[in-house]
């Protein structure tokens, strides 16, 4: 019996106050699936696993407070975390201007994670703020995934989830050769370093 | 290795036991034993230093005694011992020649207190691999727990030797180096290299992941555990200066309330206070427990709580945006105490992929977020004007806080509050008891009214007449055979009763003499008083009479066979009725009343004759009696007389034969006994069945009859005896007041 997912990421929901990032997660993690879907330790931390490629990928989503005088502690969220999922409100364009600053808290925080923006509550084009265009330019810019929600609908949800889920994973594979070439570089280096601090 | 170790350093929690290794912890001032094992080796001290005293009674003892009492007594003793062995040479150099004595002479005790001088300085220098090995009770737990794990032997053993190598290395690098950092890093390095023996190493291949995961958290368990005293906020960090930074700062934010937060803390909800109350417990026994793993338990239960607790506030599961608030104001109120000291713990001794993902992660994250929030807390991050936050800082200004009202303060109302529910639930039932009252009064009187008028209705459907009571056939056929001719007599049969009826038949027979017997009747139901005194005497002076007069009696009864049985049940009956008024004198008054009797009748008819035989009976009477009694029995005639007349025919036959008797001549006793006995009986026969006559007997309670009465009982005690009696009770009074003279002169 082997363990019963093969790439466990950690992603992480950031984003303003009020963006919808909770419900986004509880519209992922409650929401039925085909794939094989666990609420082991508990509703509110949030875990699943989804099958991609065949390889079973287990989701630990870490939620955020998105205040801001929250704001400079959040630090310690970004430790380990292998994709960030920035969200904003369509509805509310001074959460779509904070995206820049939460980016820059990114790139502050972790060297290489990937990343993708996601628009919330895109379901009531009335109240819709925020135009694709707009936001669809600025993460071309920012080189990021754009994804339009809606978390109350189940709008793109499971989509946007995969998108990341999927971007995470190439990179881990990427970074796993890499590591490989490497070690494969460096393997007659190790026993050496090994001995040496056996013997002291 | 020991040797180096820096003498600043906590010790292990093994070194604290008792060095007896009893189990029990030791005591520095009980020389590392605990109070027990140190009191039972001073006793034996004692004992040798005794017999010592005894043994070696020579001079020498005096310089040594003094610090042979020190030690004895419990004060800083491993310091002094400490200190006065090294220099002992010099110090004891003029005793030594004393010391070779004693050594020759009490080597147990030498030996023993070298022993413990070995001991203490083994303890500081060597460390324990010289005292025998006791697993204590965690060693014991790691053991029980070594074996537990579903691993090969040989995968245990790999684990056990990395235990050891991961715990000798500890100790190695904290002699050596200060650098905290660079000892996490070996921790955590080592934690790596065990997950790569779990992964790859051949003994540990069968194992399942569950296994693998356990055996990785057994490591972790018990190196930590192990090395706890050591690792745990040590002296070359500032880990404690944090703690009690922190806490003061947490101490000096007590005003912060749930609103300063905006988090969704119902406080003053009891359930809600109760789960932040079991958050707050969870988060401060984090401390207590030693593995970063227990503690790291510790915060998720707490955080569990807050979910929980957030959920009821919600509604819904609670995301980061209120979860967060929430832990802080937890911390703000639970105060951790070492509470930097313990998330360095973690931070640095845990394993660090426990860290970074899983629920303790983020519950632990959380935590850390929490501190630096409260630690770089401003005004601006409580959105409250700086000036007010600096006062409320500095404590000027005191804010009355909802959450510290809530536990205080509405402690006391919210008791109120309460008891005014229960009081309002009391109110209501009692109201309701009330109602249910009033209703079952208005059903009561609803039910009475219907069952009267139930009634009424069925008296009107079925009046009560009462019918005239028919005489048996039977009776009346016999009735008229007797009575034959008179149509009057038949329809005053009519009227009356069965009972008349038979007074009927008796009174056709002595129908010729009725003048007579209507002035004898109404005597009748008087004479039992007269009876009654009179009997006195006769009874007991005349039972042979009485018992004589059966045959009379017979014929008496005999003689009225004519009437109808009726009469006879009658009788039977009289004498019970006749027998209970006067209950345990019955038979005699039965008789008395039947000896009674005749006198009246005679005092009815013949007066004289009357007197005459009572006289002739009581010699020594008190004539008074006689003339209360003859008095009363003529008022009783006078009165009587009118309802009597029903009475006529039954006394009417008797008197016929009492005249008959009487003719014969009243002075033979004979006869007048006889007729005494005739008489009495009907006379009874008569009065017991009609119920105005019942009341006879009860009459002579009338003031007169019940002097008799009363002049009976008591004379008839004194009155029997009494001619004798009260003269001997006279007498017996004389000899007494005598007696009691004589004793007095006596005296």
């Amino acid at each position: 019996m082997a363990r019963d997912y093969d790439h466990l990421f950690k992603l992480l929901i950031i984003g303003d106050s009020g963006v919808g990032k909770s419900s986004l997660l509880i519209r992922f993690s409650d929401d039925m699936f085909s794939g094989s879907y666990i609420t082991t330790i508990g509703v509110d931390f949030k875990i699943r696993t989804v099958v991609i490629d065949g390889q079973r990928v287990k989701l630990q989503i870490w939620d955020t407070a998105g205040q801001e005088r929250f704001r400079t502690i959040t630090s310690t969220y970004y430790r380990g975390t292998h994709g960030v999922i920035i969200v904003y409100d369509v509805t509310n364009g001074d959460s779509f201007a904070n995206v820049r600053r939460w980016l820059q808290e990114i790139e502050h925080n972790c060297d290489v994670v990937n990343k993708i923006l996601v628009g919330n509550k895109n379901d009531d084009p009335a109240r819709k703020v925020v135009l694709t265009e707009d936001a669809q330019r600025f993460a071309r810019q920012m080189d990021i995934e754009l994804y339009e929600t809606s978390a109350k609908d189940n709008i793109n949800v499971e989509k946007m989830f995969l998108a990341i889920t999927r971007q995470v994973l190439k990179h881990k594979l990427q970074q796993n050769a890499q590591n490989a070439q490497n070690t494969n570089e460096t393997i007659h280096l190790k026993p050496g370093k090994k001995h040496k601090s056996r013997c002291c | 290795m020991y040797s180096t170790k820096s003498p600043s350093l906590r010790i292990n929690s093994g070194d604290l036991k008792c060095r007896n290794g009893c189990g029990f912890y030791g005591n520095t001032q009980f020389d590392g034993f605990c109070s027990k094992c140190f009191r039972e080796r001073q006793q034996g001290l004692e004992r040798q230093r005794k017999q010592r005293v005894v043994a070696s009674s020579s001079t020498k003892i005096d310089p040594h005694f003094p610090r042979q009492k020190t030690s004895s007594h419990h004060s800083a003793r491993a310091a002094t011992q400490q200190h006065t062995f090294p220099p002992s040479p010099s110090r004891h150099k003029p005793h030594s020649p004393q010391r070779g004595d004693q050594q020759e002479r009490g080597t147990l005790k030498k030996n023993a207190i070298l022993s413990v001088f070995q001991k203490t300085s083994t303890q500081k220098n060597v460390g324990k691999p010289e005292r025998p090995y006791v697993p204590d009770r965690t060693e014991m737990e790691f053991i029980t727990g070594l074996k537990k794990l579903l691993i090969s032997d040989d995968a245990k053993k790999k684990l056990k030797s990395d235990i050891q190598r991961l715990d000798a290395t500890i100790r190695d690098y904290l002699a050596n180096h200060r650098s905290i950092d660079d000892l996490s890093e070996c921790v955590q390095n080592a934690y790596t290299r065990l997950s790569e023996v779990l992964g790859r190493d051949p003994r540990f291949q069968t194992a399942s992941p569950e296994a693998r995961e356990e055996c990785m958290n057994f490591f972790e368990k018990v190196v930590m555990t192990r090395n706890h005293s050591y690792l745990f906020s040590p002296c070359f960090t500032n880990d404690e200066e944090q703690d009690s930074k922190i806490q003061k700062r947490i101490r000096q934010l007590g005003w912060i309330t749930v609103k300063h937060l905006s988090c969704g803390i119902d406080e003053v909800h009891s359930a809600s206070r109760e789960l932040v109350y079991t958050a707050i417990t969870e988060l401060v026994a984090m401390d207590s427990f030693y593995s970063p793993q227990e503690k790291l338990e510790c915060i998720v239960r707490c955080c569990r709580h807050i979910f929980t607790l957030l959920k009821h506030a919600v509604g819904g599961p609670a995301s980061a945006d209120e979860f967060l608030p929430a832990l802080i104001f937890v911390v703000l109120k639970a105060n951790p105490i070492r509470l930097h000291s313990n998330i360095n713990f973690v931070t640095r001794f845990s394993n660090a992929s426990r860290l970074m993902s899983g629920e303790g992660g983020y519950c632990f994250t959380n935590l850390c977020c929490a501190i630096t929030f409260i630690e770089n807390l401003t005004a601006v991050s409580l959105s409250m004007p700086a000036d007010e936050f600096e006062a409320l800082m500095k404590g000027e200004k005191v804010y009355t806080s909802a959450w510290e009202s809530a536990l205080l303060a509405c402690e006391g109302l919210h008791l109120i509050s309460e008891n005014m529910k229960k009081m309002d639930a009391l109110k209501r039932k009692n109201e309701n008891v009330l109602k249910g009252i009033e209703c079952f009064k208005e059903d009561l009187k609803q039910l009475q009214a219907e069952i009267t008028q139930k009634i009424d209705e069925t008296l009107i459907r079925a009046p009560l007449t009462i019918l005239p009571i028919k005489t048996p056939e039977f009776l009346r056929t016999r009735a008229q055979s007797l009575i034959l001719s008179d149509a009057a007599v038949a329809e005053q049969r009519r009227n009356s009763g069965h009972f008349q009826s038979n007074i009927v038949t008796s009174l056709s027979i002595d129908r010729s003499d009725e003048g007579k017997a209507l002035a004898k009747d109404s005597t009748l139901p008087i004479p039992i008083i007269p009876a009654v005194v009179g009997t006195t005497k006769p009874t007991d002076r005349d039972k042979p009479l009485v018992d004589t007069k059966p045959e009379p009696v017979k014929e008496a009864l005999s003689t009225p066979t004519q009437s109808p049985a009726g009469r006879m049940s009658a009788s039977s009956s009289a004498d019970l009725l006749y027998s209970s008024p006067i209950f345990n004198y019955s038979p005699f008054d039965t008789n008395s009343l039947g000896d009674a009797a005749t006198p009246e009748d005679f005092l009815s008819g013949q007066m004289p004759d009357f007197t005459g035989g009572i006289t002739n009976i009581n010699y020594d009477f008190d004539l008074s009696d006689h003339s209360g009694d003859n008095s009363v029995a003529e008022d009783t005639n006078i009165t009587t007389g009118f309802n009597l007349e029903e009475f006529d025919p039954l006394i009417q036959k008797p008197s016929s034969s009492y005249l008959s008797s009487t003719e014969s001549g009243p002075d033979d006793p004979d006869r007048i006994g006889a007729v005494e006995c005739e008489k009495p009986k009907s006379l009874i026969e008569s009065d017991s069945p009609s119920e105005i006559l019942l009341p006879s007997p009860i009459k002579p309670t009338s003031a007169t009859n019940y002097k008799g009465f009363s002049n009976f009982e008591i004379p008839s005690i004194s009155c029997n005896t009494g001619d004798f009696s009260s003269l001997n009770s006279c007498e017996m009074a004389t000899e007494c007041l005598e007696g009691s003279e004589g004793v007095a002169d006596k005296k």
